[in-house]
């Protein structure tokens, strides 16, 4: 299912790409690691290890809340929406994230 | 708001930590189903796909943790674990925890105790609304270089009221003066004050019946209003509601009883209580009189003005009225005091020593738990090395130090709350009888926070810092020998030290109160009583009418079997003295009167000395009649007034003195016939140097008030005859001021009790607190080095050696804390002199016998633990190891 080589997410972009695909529509955890997967075709994939902890970090900054709700498959499962807060949070850091990707594409393409 | 949110998030998370938990597991478990469904999905067996999802999954319970951690990785939660685990630590060890708890709970519970009792029988609560407002405003003469406090003139009072800015109201009030009331059948001495119309609303106060004064009846005609005092109503009156609108007789006139004060109420700062309020006249000639001073004031500060800066605006008010009225108010100033400062000095500083020797009390608490914690920390040495070794930083093992000390000062604090209440209780319950009258007292709620916040900082601090060994090799930790343990050695020194002190401080007052005990006070007081009876001067105008009187009632009673009588003003330890100034003629007379000694004067029959047996140590006594002016003077004021001569034959002058209850004819030149022996009330009742006193003949100056003395093994019958008789010649006059010499002399008695009393508890306490201290730590170094023993004594040790061995840190610890606390004892005794009888601060014999007194009891306490280290089998304790 999941190519073999998929990558690491580079450290501290997990928060943001966990507000990303909160921002399009509430989600439970195995929706938001498997979102993750499909949006970036595979290259990152989220393990529970990582996934949780920061949600439940993020729960407690108040940029997103939990919520039980029953899944398609009418299991219980808790799911994750943005605050506003957490709205104007990802608004900041994908702000940034794009400030610096370029700022790196700049670099790398620049003629020796 | 974030902050705020996130701490309301932390909170909750903290208090539903089990709900979070079992949360988070069904929230994993629902990403396991839906991983195991969508691997189902895309073709592997359920077995495959489950195998697949828990691999990638990883530990459930490590992300459980990690989820935890992230949650509340607070530092409440730190917190909270840390002191799970100081408590799980304590489990462990219940005999250090039980014996530290209640060592603390010791302290902290006698030395709350203890302060509130003294509190509530030394500083009577202020029955007023926010005292902290109400100053006393008294004239100040501004010639006399002198700070003495002097009556205001009630058109000055009326200026400072209308024109200051820093208070509310100011209101006056006179001295009391007595009154016989005739109301219910038998006559009543009682005291009444003048207060202005708004006295009771500038104390905050409001009447328990009926109304207070109106302003209208401050006029001359109108004024005929009282109002009485709660116990007068309720003895008096039997509490009858209907007195209000009644008429009562007050020396003859007639008065309307407007309303009833508030229990416990009291003018000023004054002790005496009175037992009725008149209105303060306005008008007439004496009000508006700048020259007439005549009352004195309280008033309520605005909130926030200090006493200092209403003291400055009636300054200058002051000063505007001196350029307005030269003739009268040049020259005088202000005082402001606050109402509590009025306090007598002796009193002060008896409270300032017990706040001392309760702190001292306190810290031997402190120390010794500190002790015990150290003596802890060591045998503990050996696990936190191994949990250093793993990783345990610095900052980690401070924090399970502290956090124990915080959990053992909360525990003991608890405790202690406990304690105190108990103590106070035990306190009254357990004090000599009559000791003093609180028969119930509050447990401080101001005393308790300051003792417990400072026993909880001594605590962490001492016990939580101290003694934080380095953390040392790991295998020195796990085969060595405990080390010597300077630190601990130190405060057990130092508990020793301050309990010294605090014995020794015990022993001086002991000491004096044994020395005032067994003090000749100059007269015989076994069954010696008297009452006071106080002639009405309209029916008994002249000297005559007055000496007939006290004559024919002294020589009826003298009549009947086994009393012996007499009579004169003023008794020891109960009357209020009159008193002249006096010139010795042929000194350099004095510019003004402000600088004449001063003596107190009594007015007494020929047989007053001998019924009193009070010797007449030179010279003679009064014969029944004398020819001349002639005085008995005391032996300070020989001393003082006539130093080196022999006062026999001397003549003195007397100057007149103004009091309404003394006719003033004792004034003039008076020769000296005998020096009488001191009666040293002074110092029984202050501490202070014995006064001048002069006696004169009654028949010389017959003043209206006169005590009735007998002696008689019966003093109640014997009172009861004098009431009787008294009765019988004038039903008009009451007695009043019934005592018995021997009641007054013990009440005299009981602050020198009080005191010696209390300094005796926290003496015991502290040496029952010091002597935990000295044992728990032997006995923990025994327990510490059983190997050591174990060892020495199969290699042929004696127990002796061994004894020694464990006694040498006790030792070193006992005689340098008694050397320093004997410096100690000499500094605290210093402070201690004004309540000393007597004694000298400084005794040797008192200082040796407390440190011997500790010096065995620290001995004594290493002792026995040591002793029982040599009753371990060797081989036993190597096998245990």
């Amino acid at each position: 299912l999941a190519p073999a080589e998929a990558t690491s997410i580079v450290q501290g972009t997990l928060d943001m790409l966990i507000l990303k695909t909160l921002s399009l529509q509430p989600l439970h955890g195995f929706g938001i690691g498997q979102r993750i997967e499909q949006i970036s075709r595979g290259v990152f994939r989220v393990n529970a290890g990582s996934l949780f902890p920061a949600l439940a970090r993020l729960e407690r900054a108040g940029v997103i809340t939990g919520e039980w709700r029953a899944t398609e498959n009418n299991r219980r499962a808790k799911y994750y929406s943005l605050t506003s807060s957490g709205r104007a949070r990802f608004r900041a850091e994908a702000r940034d994230w794009r400030r610096q990707v370029s700022a790196v594409a700049r670099i790398l393409n620049a003629p020796l | 708001m974030g902050r705020l949110r996130k701490l309301v998030w932390e909170i909750r998370a903290f208090f539903r930590r089990d709900h979070m938990r079992a949360e988070a597991d069904e929230e994993l478990r629902a990403y396991l189903d839906t991983s195991v469904h969508e691997q189902v999905r895309a073709g592997l067996t359920p077995e495959e796909a489950h195998r697949v999802a828990r691999a990638e999954m990883g530990s459930i319970e490590a992300i459980k943790e990690a989820m935890g951690d992230a949650a509340w990785g607070t530092t409440l939660e730190s917190l909270v674990r840390d002191v799970r685990y100081a408590l799980r630590a304590l489990r462990r060890s219940p005999g250090f925890t039980a014996v530290a708890l209640l060592s603390l709970a010791l302290g902290i519970g006698a030395t709350t105790a203890i302060l509130s009792v003294i509190n509530a029988v030394l500083l009577p609560r202020l029955p007023y609304a926010r005292p902290v407002e109400l100053i006393d405003v008294y004239n100040l003469n501004l010639q006399v270089a002198s700070d003495r406090e002097e009556f205001v003139s009630i058109a000055r009072w009326r200026d400072w009221q209308q024109r200051s800015h820093s208070l509310v109201d100011l209101a006056a009030f006179t001295d009391p003066t007595a009154f016989n009331l005739s109301a219910t059948g038998e006559a009543v001495r009682v005291r009444g004050a003048a207060v202005s119309a708004n006295m009771l609303g500038v104390l905050g106060l409001r009447p328990s019946l009926g109304r207070g004064f109106l302003a209208e009846e401050t006029s001359l005609g109108r004024n005929h209003v009282v109002m009485l005092s709660n116990r007068l109503w309720s003895t008096s009156f039997h509490g009858r509601r209907e007195i209000l609108g009644q008429a009562i007789q007050l020396d003859r006139e007639r008065y309307t009883v407007v309303g009833i004060l508030p229990p416990d109420f009291q003018l000023g700062t004054l002790r005496s209580n009175v037992d009725l309020l008149l209105p303060l006249a306005l008008t007439g000639p004496d009000a508006s009189r700048r020259d007439r001073a005549s009352v004195d004031l309280i008033g309520r500060l605005k909130p926030g003005v200090s006493a200092e800066a209403a003291r400055a605006d009636l300054t200058s008010i002051s000063e505007q009225l001196a350029t307005l009225f030269p003739e009268t108010d040049q020259g005088w100033g202000v005082t402001v005091v606050p109402l509590r400062a009025d306090l007598e000095p002796i009193i002060l500083s008896r409270l300032e020593i017990f706040l001392g020797l309760a702190a001292l009390l306190l810290l031997v608490a402190c120390v010794n738990v500190a002790v015990l914690m150290i003596a802890r920390a060591e045998s503990r040495r050996q696990q936190l090395r191994i949990r250093a070794a793993l990783g345990a930083s610095r900052g980690q093992l401070l924090r399970y130090r502290v956090s124990e000390a915080l959990v053992i000062s909360c525990g003991g604090g608890a405790l202690g709350v406990l304690v105190s209440r108990l103590g106070v209780h035990a306190l009254i319950a357990g004090s000599p009888p009559r000791l003093f009258d609180v028969t119930a007292a509050p447990v401080d709620g101001r005393i308790l926070c300051a003792v417990l916040g400072l026993s909880a900082l001594v605590t962490v601090l001492l016990g939580g810092l101290s003694g934080l060994a380095p953390t040392g090799e790991l295998t020195v930790a796990v085969h060595g020998v405990a080390p010597r343990q300077r630190w601990q050695t130190v405060l057990v020194g130092a508990e020793i030290a301050l309990s010294l002190a605090l014995v020794a401080a015990a022993g001086l007052l002991a000491k004096s109160l044994h020395a005032i005990s067994t003090f000749d006070i100059g007269f015989d007081l076994n069954h010696l009583a008297y009452a006071r009876v106080t002639l009405d001067p309209a029916m008994y105008p002249s000297d005559a009418d007055r000496i007939a009187f006290v004559e024919r009632l002294t020589g009826d009673l003298e009549g009947q079997p086994l009393l012996r009588v007499a009579a004169g003003s003023a008794a020891p330890f109960g009357s209020e003295w009159v008193g002249n100034l006096v010139q010795v003629p042929g000194r350099a007379s004095h510019s003004d009167a402000h600088g004449l000694p001063y003596c107190f004067s009594a007015f007494v029959l020929p047989s007053f000395f001998r019924t009193l047996g009070n010797p007449i140590v030179e010279g003679r006594d009064f014969h029944a009649t004398e020819a001349e002016p002639v005085v008995i003077i005391n032996q300070t004021f020989a001393r003082q007034l006539l130093p080196g001569e022999d006062p026999i034959g001397r003549s003195l002058m007397f100057l007149p003195n103004n009091n309404v209850a003394y006719n003033g004819a004792a004034s003039g030149l008076r020769r000296i016939i005998g020096v009488v022996r001191d009666v040293d009330e002074n110092r029984l009742s202050y501490n202070r140097p014995t006064s001048c006193a002069a006696f004169f003949p009654y028949a010389q100056n017959p003043v209206v008030s006169i005590d009735i003395f007998v002696r008689s093994s019966n003093e109640a019958a014997a009172i009861s005859a004098v009431r009787s008789e008294v009765a019988r010649l004038d039903p008009a006059e009451p007695l009043y001021n019934v005592h018995s010499e021997r009641e007054l002399v013990d009440r005299s008695l009981r602050t020198w009790q009080f005191q010696s009393w209390f300094a005796g508890l926290a003496a015991a306490i502290a040496l029952l607190l010091s002597a935990i201290g000295v044992y728990g730590t032997v006995s923990h170094a025994v327990r510490q080095r059983t190997r050591e023993i174990g060892i020495r004594m199969a290699l042929g040790g004696l127990p002796p050696t061994i004894i020694r061995a464990m006694m040498k840190e006790p030792v070193w610890a006992t005689l340098g804390g008694a050397c320093l606390g004997l410096f100690g004892a000499w500094a605290l005794s210093q402070q201690l002199a004004s309540l000393l009888f007597q004694a000298t601060a400084f005794d040797p014999g008192v200082f040796v016998a407390s440190a011997f007194v500790l010096i065995t009891v620290g001995l004594l306490a290493g002792f026995l633990p040591a002793r029982r280290a040599t009753t371990l089998d060797p081989l036993a304790v190597l096998k245990s190891e």
